[in-house]
């Protein structure tokens, strides 16, 4: 690993700048990630901070079962993100596809759309329906530990 | 020259020629004309509910939409029990009806929290997430979820509630009341929201009858239509409430209306809470005959209308699931054409769609003029500026 | 002084007039009722306008031979759904659109073209509305041929 990976990999794990992707969701994960910036959880004070635009994010926060309609965005999106890349599948449609999976509008799961376009992506799952948010913080923190 | 711009932008990719959620047509800076491309979140959700049993169905249509996640499946099972020509005993209708006013106080501090933001009130988001906490635990306590209760069941209710509980629930109303009551006089008082808010994106009451808007998006113009009195179910012909109108149809009305709605909220709740009667909470339904039952409730959002036909078999033939805002977000176009652009994300908040919905908001310009490209985020900007701009006119003056 | 819920069904009968057939009230407050599809529109007119009914939603179904579209309307005051009928073989899906009447029927009619291939004639803007931009034409989700296809 050269100086400047380690260095970003330094910045990733002390403050990891989040981009919420919705690929086609029911709200109840996407609300629980907005739950994690209010007061009673406040993941600014771990350094995690929602990033405005798919190239400053250090993680992929994905929803959503991956509907056909938002398949190629989910893509694209992770082909602009910068790299390294932590892709953080959140909630039972996002890391399988949950009750949706035999729906005519599925196109995911997740995982598999990501590794079509990078085979070796860093992918963690956070199941639950929606994850409490005391799981997504546990998920994040145990994967950036990993890292 | 003014000619007319599509001005494309995504929170996804500003660059992409595609189509998005909303799209907005501007004139220099206001808008003109809109359209939405629905897909996204399309899943299918009717036909998985036509391959299921009658007692699956709630949990699949709970995830509709999780802000309105007792609606929907309290809608599904009043179809049924319409159809099978159900009893639902007396206890089940006071929690169906405990469970779905905390539903509506959750929602619509949710909502308040997101306008705020949208204004460039972030100390209102905060505020009011925090103070919606405790409706959370509450549902929590009462159902074994913040969200998803899984509490209605074609019969009755799944899970009971003990004194304890109850006593739980009071209290966490006890920490709500305060708070809700200062949102609600900085809403009424405040003299940069007045200015900022009233006038903008404007309902008519003409539109809104003509577009068949619901909830408050309708009540704030002056319709004056709520299930629970119009066609009562659960306990609302039993406890004491009133429905909530203003006239003005504009974004402030809607606030008001919204925020006056969870006091009344509240206020059933507790004589809910304090008289709900012993008994059972569920009725045996063993089969469900051939027929067709209609099943709506009042979302926080507005009505929600479930239509189930039944064949007699182990689960519906066909089920039909539309949320308020289908027929609410419509009269977006009705209510952002005319606006300037800083008053469009408040604007669209207003109706309540799915937060998700929200995000995906763009503005798009034709090739030829030059691309402008402006983000959700860019419009939420705009917005706080707007408000900023308000603000320093008030302290001027 | 409210209007009781019998005098306005009984209002409703003579707005609908002769077109309108098979009634059935399986509940006080919920009727149905059939009419030809060449009658549809105006039906749909005359429920909103004549009789001051609320459009709430419709539901498209496969009934085998025949696709069935039940129009839901709603009047607020006394709780009563109505529910109109409309049929057509699906060897001729097509039947007039309520849009141009009724305006909050664009969206659910574009959807019901979507799954179920329903063509709404005269529906002012029948662009696919739900289905994904590279769904395949002609494959109906909704339809019984369909419904075992994930």
């Amino acid at each position: 690993m050269t100086v400047l990976d380690r260095v970003k990999l330094w910045g990733l794990k002390k403050s990891p700048w989040v981009y919420h992707v919705n690929t086609g969701a029911c709200n109840n994960c996407d609300i629980e990630v907005l739950e994690l910036l209010t007061p009673r959880f406040d993941v600014e004070r771990l350094g995690v901070v929602l990033a405005a635009s798919p190239r400053h994010a250090d993680a992929l926060m994905v929803t959503g079962v991956c509907t056909r309609q938002a398949r190629a965005r989910l893509q694209e999106i992770y082909r602009q993100a910068a790299k390294p890349c932590l892709v953080v599948c959140l909630g039972a449609c996002a890391c399988t596809g949950g009750i949706f999976q035999d729906a005519w509008h599925f196109a995911g799961p997740v995982d598999d759309v990501i590794r079509e376009v990078d085979p070796d992506a860093k992918i963690i799952y956070i199941p639950g329906c929606p994850p409490k948010p005391e799981a997504m913080i546990a998920g994040i923190a145990k994967a950036l530990h990993d890292l | 020259m003014t000619h007319r711009t599509l001005i494309p932008i995504g929170p996804y990719h500003p660059l992409q020629e595609e189509s998005e959620f909303f799209q907005l047509y501007v004139e220099g800076e206001t808008v003109v004309d809109m359209d939405v491309r629905l897909s996204y979140n399309h899943r299918g959700i009717e036909g998985i509910a036509m391959r299921r049993t009658w007692d699956q169905v709630p949990y699949a249509v709970e995830r509709v939409c999780g802000i309105c996640s007792g609606s929907h499946p309290l809608a599904y099972v009043q179809a049924v029990e319409e159809i099978a020509g159900v009893k639902v005993p007396e206890r089940a209708l006071y929690l169906r009806t405990i469970v779905n006013e905390l539903e509506r106080i959750h929602s619509h501090l949710l909502w308040f929290g997101l306008a705020g933001h949208f204004i460039g009130y972030n100390t209102v988001f905060m505020w009011a997430w925090r103070y919606r906490e405790p409706c959370l635990d509450a549902l929590e306590v009462v159902s074994g979820s913040r969200i998803n209760y899984a509490n209605h069941t074609v019969g009755g209710s799944r899970l009971d509630i003990t004194p304890e509980k109850i006593k739980y629930v009071h209290e966490r109303l006890d920490e709500i009341e305060r708070p809700l009551d200062m949102f609600i006089s900085t809403a009424l008082g405040d003299p940069v929201l007045s200015l900022r808010l009233k006038g903008v994106g404007v309902l008519t009451e003409k539109d809104a009858r003509r577009l068949g808007a619901v909830g408050p998006t309708a009540r704030a113009s002056g319709v004056p239509i709520d299930v629970r009195r119009d066609d009562p179910y659960a306990v609302y012909d039993r406890v004491d409430w009133n429905v909530v109108t203003r006239s003005n149809g504009d974004v402030f009305d809607k606030v008001v209306v919204r925020l006056l709605e969870t006091k009344e909220s509240i206020k059933m709740l507790r004589q809910a809470l304090s008289e709900l009667p012993e008994g059972p909470i569920r009725a045996d339904v063993k089969e469900v005959p051939p027929g067709e039952g209609c099943g709506h409730v009042e979302a926080p959002r507005g009505e929600t209308f479930h239509f189930v036909k039944s064949n007699g078999g182990p689960g519906p033939e066909r089920h039909k699931i539309r949320a308020p805002s289908y027929v609410n977000v419509p009269t977006f176009k009705a209510t952002c054409i005319g606006q300037p652009l800083a008053d469009v994300t408040i604007t669209l908040a207003a109706i309540d769609p799915c937060y998700s919905c929200t995000e995906r908001m763009l503005v798009v310009k034709d090739a030829g003029s030059g691309k402008r490209l402006m983000g959700f985020n860019d419009l939420v900007r705009l917005s706080q500026q707007k408000t900023e701009q308000v603000r320093q006119c008030v302290a001027r003056s | 002084m409210a209007e009781a819920l019998d005098g306005v069904i009984q209002r409703l009968q003579e707005v609908a007039g002769s077109a309108a057939l098979k009634w059935e009230r399986p509940r006080p407050n919920r009727v149905y009722f059939a009419v030809p599809k060449q009658n549809a529109r105006e039906m749909g007119r005359r429920l909103v306008e004549d009789f001051g009914a609320r459009f709430a939603t419709a539901t498209g179904t496969d009934i085998g031979e025949e696709l069935e579209v039940i129009y839901h309307f709603e009047y607020d005051a006394v709780g009563l759904v109505i529910n109109m009928r409309v049929r057509t073989p699906k060897g001729d899906p097509v039947m007039p659109s309520l849009t141009p009447v009724v305006p909050p029927a664009d969206w659910i009619e574009r959807e019901m073209n979507d799954l179920l291939g329903i063509v709404f004639e005269g529906h002012p803007d029948p662009r696919r509305l739900i289905l994904a931009d590279d769904w395949p034409q002609g494959v109906y989700p909704l339809r019984k041929e369909q419904r075992n296809d994930a």
